[in-house]
């Protein structure tokens, strides 16, 4: 008996290879959103924990040269930049308190896990708007992605979970059956992606090349030895202050 | 409408909040300048540590790979700098690359010339390997070096007025800095303020004096800050602002005189010597320190010269198989009294030495040479010629 082989349409194939394409494109992109929001947050938790640290003593630093400055402006009332500069450093020194103040107020951030990772990096993969069939679906993509950005930020695994069941049941995210439509559908989010990709890749580049990476980096090698960078920075700038402090009793002894 | 926020309170707190961004992100650069800073320091010690050790297990060129690795960090300290030439020098040397060897060290001594290791290697190499080309030190400028350390306005005319004046001068505008500038760079006279913004004028001139003891250092003021400063009782010359130029400059050339600036007098001394090596490396020796040379192999030379040229100081030996030294010695007080004559010889003997002086000799030098007791018995004879015609 002749069993008749359904053989698929070339625009079948097509589409299927494009969804192979943009199933690639979305783990790549996925992984480099899940990249760029690691690195902001961790970033930002360094820098929180640097300011803290280090911010207080440069702004005690800061206050002592500021007196010093006005020490001496005070013994050449007549030296127009000695007035300058004690008003400089004053400034100077308001700006560093000001800074060590909002550095200390900041709250740490909460602990990640290594699950929450992964359901963040399955939830870019899924909710990432530039990765949308039509608007209706990139609305829906927007509003997700956004509370899933929080739910990461806030440690929140439960509520992550509910954001991407919550998209997975939505009736929008049924395929439909016309072929033509779907494969111009599937090259516009292999376009999107691309450029999307683009985006990511230099945002990433962007805060490598920032000078506060670039400290992170430092800190980070030297814990990898096993030594404690920030604790080392904190006491020579300590002993710094010490030693403007005497000279700052030696002005004032004179 | 009373509850709503003005606008102009909205864009006051944008403001706000980019100026503590603002503030935050110049911690972040400080720290980033001052930790990279610390590190390249610490990458320069480990280096020297290495090096050090390379070359005390002989393997020169394991050492002198490390010291030119060291050196390409920029390790922004002077004094470890000066420790990683000073050890490739070294390892140069025991290579036999003696000129390239004594490249290095000279450049060490650029950054620390009091340095006692340093200058004992380098009268070692010169003693052990002969006269050697003309290095960098040697041909560095003759005119007096001077460091002004005060505010912008004052420090920079005085830089002029010195400049034109025959000095080599510069400004700095604050303590740290000139302590900064005396590491790379040796200066024979520093002019300080006693008041300023980052350190006491009187804590600059002590930490100068532990590294350069050799340096002058003034310090001036206004009348009380310089009244105070003379009651804390140390050794250093205090002046009260403001200083004529004239004054400054005078109090300036007494201490240039002191220091041996010859090249102000270019005072011109023949050296007398049958051994064509001595006679080069005393002329090379005297010229890198401004002095005019010219040089004869013989009593006979010495006397033809002198009989054309207006001659300073002669330097002679005592064996010369045109004429001895004592002979040269008495011909030469009797036809040119007036030029001073200091013996340069291998000869270590106090008789010699005693006839030498009998017969009018200013000075004996000692051979192998010793260029400091050379230089010392230059200025002296000098000094006490020019004395003699004043």
């Amino acid at each position: 008996m002749h069993v008749p082989v359904k053989s698929r349409r070339p625009e079948e194939a097509e589409l299927a290879k494009k969804f192979e394409e943009l199933e690639a494109l979305q783990s790549r992109l996925a992984d480099l959103e899940f990249q760029l929001v690691t690195l902001r947050l961790e970033l930002a938790d360094f820098e929180r924990i640097y300011c803290a640290k280090v911010g207080p003593v440069y702004a005690e630093l800061d206050e002592v040269e500021a007196l010093i400055a006005e020490r001496i402006a005070k013994s050449k009332p007549h030296d127009t930049k000695a007035v300058k500069d004690a008003q400089a450093a004053r400034m100077r020194a308001e700006e560093s308190r000001q800074a060590a103040t909002e550095a200390l107020a900041t709250p740490a951030q909460p602990t990640r896990s290594d699950s929450l990772r992964d359901l963040y990096r399955v939830a870019a993969k899924t909710l990432h708007p530039d990765l949308s069939r039509d608007d209706a679906d990139r609305k829906i993509r927007e509003r997700l992605m956004t509370e899933a950005n929080l739910a990461y930020e806030k440690g929140d695994e439960s509520r992550l979970r509910a954001i991407l069941e919550e998209y997975e049941s939505s009736p929008d995210t049924v395929r439909g059956d016309d072929v033509a439509a779907e494969l111009v559908r599937v090259i516009r989010r292999i376009s999107l992606a691309k450029r999307r990709i683009q985006q990511v890749e230099t945002e990433i580049n962007e805060i490598k090349g920032s000078e506060l990476f670039k400290l992170k980096t430092l800190v980070d090698d030297g814990t990898r030895t096993g030594k404690d960078v920030l604790g080392e920075m904190v006491e020579r700038l300590k002993q710094q202050v010490e030693s403007r402090r005497g000279y700052l009793g030696n002005l004032r002894d004179e | 409408m009373a509850d709503d926020p003005k606008p102009n309170e909205a864009t006051s707190l944008i403001k706000l909040s980019d100026h503590r961004a603002l503030t935050r992100d110049s911690i972040v650069e400080r720290g980033l300048r001052d930790l990279t800073r610390y590190l390249h320091v610490q990458d320069a010690e480990e280096s020297i540590n290495k090096a050090f050790s390379f070359f005390k297990q002989s393997r020169y060129e394991d050492a002198i790979a490390v010291c030119d690795s060291g050196l390409e960090m920029d390790a922004r300290d002077s004094l470890l700098l000066h420790v990683l030439l000073q050890i490739k020098g070294a390892s140069l040397v025991k290579q036999h690359k003696y000129n390239d060897g004594l490249q290095c060290i000279d450049r060490a001594l650029e950054i620390d010339p009091t340095n006692p290791h340093c200058l004992e290697l380098r009268n070692q190499v010169v003693r052990a390997y002969g006269p050697i080309e003309k290095s960098k030190a040697q041909a560095r400028s003759s005119k007096p070096k001077v460091l002004v350390v005060d505010e912008p306005a004052i420090a920079d005319t005085l830089v002029i007025i010195l400049n034109q004046s025959g000095f080599d001068a510069v400004a700095v505008y604050t303590g740290t800095a000139a302590v900064e500038c005396v590491h790379k760079a040796r200066f024979d006279i520093i002019i300080s303020e006693v008041i300023m913004p980052d350190m006491n004028g009187i804590e600059v001139a002590i930490r100068i004096r532990q590294s350069h003891p050799e340096s002058k250092i003034v310090l001036w003021s206004g009348p009380n800050a310089a009244k105070r400063a003379r009651l804390q009782g140390h050794e250093f010359e205090i002046l009260d602002k403001p200083v004529p130029p004239q004054h400054l400059l005078a109090k300036l050339r007494t201490y240039t005189n002191s220091l041996g600036f010859e090249i102000q007098t270019q005072a011109r001394i023949l050296v007398v010597n049958d051994e064509e090596s001595v006679r080069l490396s005393i002329c090379q020796v005297l010229s890198s320190k401004g002095y005019q040379c010219c040089a004869a192999a013989g009593g006979l030379d010495a006397i033809r010269l002198l009989e054309h040229q207006e001659i300073d100081l002669v330097l002679h030996d005592l064996l010369n198989p045109q004429m001895d030294g004592i002979s040269l010695l008495m011909s030469l007080r009797e036809k040119f009294p007036d030029t001073p004559v200091v013996v340069v010889t291998a000869i270590d003997d106090v008789d010699a030495a005693r006839a030498c002086f009998q017969n009018g000799a200013s000075g004996y030098v000692r051979l192998p040479l010793d260029i400091d007791q050379l230089l010392a018995a230059v200025r002296r004879a000098l000094e006490t010629r020019s004395r003699a015609n004043s």
